[in-house]
């Protein structure tokens, strides 16, 4: 799918606005499933997202800039006794983008969504 | 876990495996790492919630099933961007690229056929029937002949073997429809036949 360069999806927006949100309650770092879970919870959803929207927007965002990525420790995991995470966070360009593109996009958290985005 | 949960997991690592197939190392493995730990994240937390297996297996099934266009067209994104990174110069047809695109719908078909077939299985609590075994059958076939056609140009021998080997199944699985499986299938492995002989395989050119 052809899109302009630099505009940014519902999915795409709310993940940044998830991730600034979880920054501001003091978690650093998110990773998928914890995205997934804040964003449903927010918007009253029924279903987490969808893994392929997830990680295709979550994908798309960090080659965009808007996020970083780095695994975690494999000892904390192996600690945990689970697999690790890939840890996420905002940069600053990420919430640069989310105020202009929020401002011509529809609103992520002003339309409760029920159910999972499928793309 | 039990067994509805188990066949969820089983089916999203499956197609997660299939469509990463042919991608660099480190992306493919990177993809798969995180799936599973989404997998583990999300088994954890309903087991804490005390949710009911069967609505956990649902949300994994519903999670996948919704995601698959996304994987799909992050698939060819990502194999387009890496091809042009090892600077390819050998550019696909619109034609060839349309037939694809046909066959990877006709793929989806499968898949999406496949897991209605188990989750109403699962639904109906019969799993006794034989109708999850024919769901999970065509959707492993779907997901073979899908992702063999997105990686018959990177590699040949593996997609038209995963195309061939998917179009068996169904044919076999769907021995009702043989009139039309049998030509479709035939198709369907030409496409990877001929998609791959763009790329000058066989003679070296191939292992791009």
């Amino acid at each position: 799918m052809r899109r302009k360069p630099g505009h940014l999806l519902l999915i795409e927006l709310t993940i940044l606005e998830a991730g600034i949100r979880l920054r501001m309650e003091g978690v650093a770092h998110f990773y998928g499933f914890l995205i997934a879970r804040e964003i449903k919870e927010r918007q009253e959803a029924r279903l987490l997202t969808a893994h392929g929207t997830l990680y295709k927007a979550l994908d798309r965002l960090q080659r965009l800039g808007l996020l970083e990525s780095e695994w975690e420790d494999p000892l904390v995991a192996a600690q945990a006794n689970r697999p690790r995470r890939r840890l996420y966070w905002v940069t600053a360009a990420g919430e640069a983008a989310l105020v202009p593109a929020a401002e011509t996009a529809p609103r992520p958290v002003a339309q409760p969504r029920r159910g999972l985005a499928p793309s | 876990m039990n067994a509805a949960v188990a066949l969820a997991v089983g089916m999203t690592r499956t197609w997660v495996a299939l469509y990463t197939l042919g991608l660099p190392r480190e992306l493919r493995n990177g993809r798969r790492a995180e799936i599973d730990s989404d997998l583990w994240e999300h088994q954890r937390t309903a087991e804490f919630l005390e949710q009911r297996q069967g609505e956990t297996s649902l949300q994994l099934l519903t999670r996948l099933v919704l995601g698959v266009p996304s994987d799909v067209t992050w698939r060819l994104e990502t194999g387009r961007s890496d091809r042009s990174e090892r600077s390819i110069s050998v550019n696909e047809s619109g034609t060839m690229r349309s037939l694809v695109v046909v066959g990877v719908v006709v793929a989806l078909f499968l898949v999406v056929t496949g897991i209605g077939a188990v989750v109403d299985a699962l639904v109906q609590e019969d799993l006794a029937s034989g109708q999850a075994g024919f769901g999970v059958i065509s959707v492993l076939a779907g997901a073979a002949v899908g992702s063999g056609l997105l990686t018959s140009r990177r590699n040949p021998l593996l997609g038209i073997g995963l195309v061939a080997a998917g179009a068996i199944t169904v044919a076999a699985a769907w021995y009702w429809m043989l009139m039309i499986t049998i030509p479709v299938g035939i198709a369907m492995v030409a496409i990877a036949f001929f998609r791959a002989r763009q790329t000058g395989w066989p003679r070296g050119a191939g292992t791009a």
